[in-house]
């Protein structure tokens, strides 16, 4: 017979969980938001036989409380989705903090298997346990892994159909609190039994209810959303009552006195079980960490990894952008020979002009991505991320935001894109936001290009670096900048400091790595085939409707100029041209401008349509351009467009992947109003005060 | 097994102790009391880091964050946070 068991995993960060579940799962996964919030949740699903485990991977946590997302997360699918069977991944080696979470579990009553992870490392360490002891203290199965070698996961899937098999009470009645709580809790639970709203806000769909010790826990630790769902003031007053007598005895609040009798029952249970030599874990990260850790030696290697990361991401992207580009001609190429001008003119266009040239563009920065997310994800796994985090906390914290967000923006600077979908591993829901809304002031690289043919066309060759520097520079001050304001404003509210693991350092597993890197890959070219693909056939209608009458006079460039003025982009280009003005620009720069909302990089490409120049679709009349440029504006514009570039229009992908990710039009509409404002703002004065300087001069 | 936890004696929430941030790098403490409302509080306990346990300053530059280990484990705190701990 055919059966489906819904298994959930839990565990600490650092246990090894996500190898467990890719381990388990291999490449039967999906990612997805959960519904409302930025948390992510990974589900996959792994058959022996007859029997097929659903998996849902949950994010790592130290506990069940309410004060961080990402466990409140965890705790409602719990409590939600009341799962057959719990596995709960323990870092073997470690194992006192780890069985904490264990505890809360045993709370909630969900039946569990223990998956004592890098059991490896354990014994090396002289670490011994008796397993059968230690199974009977937690009521649940033990099972040995080492999740990197991949050891252990047959017996982890028997030991979970074994388990949903064998019916069993409670975990919960194992656990026994001393004193006042006790006394407590006997006075508390016969009231939350009576209030049934409360009882019924936490069922799960198919009417089952948590036990009321669990609700009596829960209101003595003062936790908010339990407390919020009381219906009953009786329960309110028999709640206070107990904590205020619990603060006179012991002068402790009752949900310290709770963590002390779980990690007190924990104790007691390892004691009898556990056999531990010496603790000899961490010597080899501690010695390493002596250095990379320094605030002088590892903030120097922290800068060189980096440049190493996006030396790679564009010495080695750069040849395989190539090919892939030079196959994207190929195949426009291909596809007008074989088909002729004269049959379906319009079809034709549309697939040349709009999908291969701007699907084709953005895909083209595919090797870019992955060799991007390679990098980030050796540094990532073997643990050394935590410790960048650790040198820029200091930094991040003058702008009101802590370390874990200064690899976001790192990423910025390949692509703002994921920029934004590393903001995921930000525990704070408030810095995550901050981070997102900053992000595009990272000069990307499709910027670079804009700029890469701007800065020459303006300036002699030795303001070449300094210009660029200073657009780098400006994003980056203005990220500051917009981090402290919506500190203040939008998002007031304290940081919340730093409190995190230095896990020791590891090999990173080959498997993980690669799972990861396709995963970021995978939702880029999703992106690409979905969002750019719609607006890229937008922007084509744009262009090249409505039709010109065909001019034999004309040459072909000419008279793509002249489509460009009267097609709809043009003439949106001269409707807008009163905003335009102030800044110094013109109609032609606007249609650019609108083409850089699909990409940046079509920035280039439509200049080089509207100022007629010959070369290919893909503009690579750079010089000719330039020229054109420089003949038809000032300096002054041409600083003015480099802010404007820098600043305003995120590019669509930007947009889709902030909504996607913040689950709110709100945040990623108000993020391209508000930038393209304060690009025009900035661009205004720049242009309108420079113009006056150089009046006075002249 | 682990550091072995001495009860403090009743009332601790407000007995005397230096917070963590003081303590040098090298320097062995005892954590007498977590200040900072139960946010702070939680996210420390499910860390190890509560009232009774030992722990050892791994790193503490004057500025920026610090790290301890405490029970097998190394853990980075914000200075914010960290000044909430209370040692002896």
């Amino acid at each position: 017979m055919k059966r489906i068991l819904r298994v959930v995993l839990a565990g600490n960060p650092n246990s090894g969980k996500t190898t467990i579940f890719n381990n388990l799962t291999g490449s039967h996964q999906k990612v997805a938001n959960y519904p409302g919030v930025t948390v992510e949740r990974r589900t996959g699903t792994c058959r022996r036989g007859d029997v097929t485990l659903e998996i849902t991977d949950l994010p790592g946590t130290y506990g069940l409380t309410t004060h961080a997302l990402d466990e409140q997360m965890a705790r409602d699918t719990l409590i939600r989705e009341r799962p057959d069977i719990v596995v709960n991944v323990l870092d073997a080696s470690n194992l006192e903090r780890n069985l904490y979470l264990t505890v809360q579990l045993m709370e909630l009553g969900l039946p569990l298997v223990l998956a004592f992870n890098m059991s490896d490392v354990a014994e090396s360490q002289g670490i011994q346990f008796d397993r059968a002891a230690l199974s009977r203290h937690f009521d649940a199965p033990i099972v040995r892994l080492v999740g990197h070698r991949n050891d252990g996961t047959d017996e982890l899937i028997a030991a979970v159909i074994a388990a949903v098999d064998a019916p069993r009470e409670s975990p919960a009645r194992l656990l026994k609190y001393r004193l006042e709580l006790a006394d407590a809790l006997a006075a508390i639970e016969p009231e939350t039994a009576l209030d049934t709203g409360l009882r019924e806000a936490f069922a799960d769909p198919l009417g089952r209810l948590l036990e009321p010790r669990w609700f009596a826990l829960k209101l003595l630790e003062e936790d908010p959303v339990v407390t919020a769902a009381v219906t009953r003031p009786e329960l309110c007053s028999v709640v206070a009552q107990a904590i205020e007598r619990i603060r006179d005895v012991h002068g402790e609040s009752p949900a310290m006195l709770l963590a002390d009798q779980r990690y007190g029952y924990i104790s007691g249970a390892c004691q009898e079980t556990v056999r531990h030599t010496a603790e000899i874990r961490h010597t080899m990260s501690d010695k390493v960490d002596v250095a990379v850790t320094h605030p002088l030696f590892g903030m120097a290697l922290f800068l060189g990894l980096m440049y190493l990361v996006f030396n790679l991401t564009f010495t080695l992207g750069e040849p395989l952008m190539q090919i892939l580009e030079r196959a994207f001609r190929l195949l426009s190429d291909g596809i007008l020979a074989v088909w002729p001008s004269g049959r379906w003119g319009a079809l034709r266009s549309l697939v040349v002009d709009g999908v291969i040239a701007g699907v084709g563009g953005v895909l083209v920065f595919t090797p870019n991505i992955m060799l991007l997310f390679f990098g980030i994800s050796l540094l990532e796994y073997s643990g050394y991320m935590a410790r960048a985090a650790f040198l820029l906390d200091r930094l991040m914290h003058r702008i009101g935001l802590h370390g874990k967000s200064f690899i976001p923006m790192l990423l910025g600077f390949g692509c703002t894109v994921p920029g934004i979908l590393a903001t995921r591993t930000l525990d704070s829901e408030r810095n995550r936001l901050i981070t997102i809304l900053i992000l595009p002031f990272m000069s990307c690289g499709a910027r670079l290009t804009i700029y890469a043919l701007l800065i020459p066309a303006f300036f002699p060759p030795a303001w070449y670096a300094p210009m660029l520097w200073f657009v780098y520079l400006t994003g980056i001050v203005l990220a500051v900048v917009g981090a402290r304001v919506l500190g203040i404003t939008v998002l007031p509210g304290e940081t919340q400091g730093m409190v995190m693991e230095l896990p020791p350092y590891r090999m990173p597993t080959m498997r993980s790595v690669w799972i990861h890197v396709w995963e970021r890959t995978w939702l880029y070219i999703r992106k690409a085939a979905t969002i750019i693909l719609g607006i890229s056939v937008l922007l084509w209608a744009l262009t090249a409707y409505p039709k010109l009458p065909e001019d034999p006079v004309q040459s072909p460039a000419e008279q793509r100029a002249a489509q460009m003025a009267q097609s709809y982009a043009g003439r949106l280009g001269h409707w807008m041209e009163p905003v335009l003005k102030p800044m110094g620009f013109d109609w032609r720069i606007g249609t650019a401008l609108i083409g850089a909302m699909a990409a940046k990089e079509v920035v280039v490409a439509q200049l080089g349509v509207a100022f007629a120049v010959e070369g290919d679709a893909e503009g690579t009349g750079s010089d000719s351009i330039r020229s054109a440029l420089r003949a038809n504006y000032s300096p002054l514009t041409g600083l003015s467009l480099l802010l404007f570039c820098l600043i305003g229009f995120p590019c669509a992908a930007t947009v889709a992947a902030v909504r996607a990710e913040t689950g709110r039009w709100k945040w990623a509409l108000g993020q391209f109003v508000v930038l393209t404002l304060l690009a025009w703002i900035i661009c205004t004065v720049v242009y309108q005060v420079g113009s006056f300087i150089l009046n006075l001069v002249r | 097994m682990h550091p072995g936890k001495q009860a403090p004696p009743a009332g601790s929430g407000t007995a005397a102790g230096r917070p963590l941030t003081e303590f040098k790098t090298g320097a062995p403490g005892c954590v007498v009391a977590l200040a900072g409302g139960h946010g702070v509080q939680g996210r420390l306990i499910g860390l190890g880091i509560r009232p009774g346990v030992r722990l050892e300053i791994r790193r503490n530059d004057g500025k920026g964050p610090v790290v301890v280990a405490v029970g097998g484990a190394r853990v980075a705190i914000g200075r914010g946070m960290a000044v909430q701990i209370l040692l002896a």
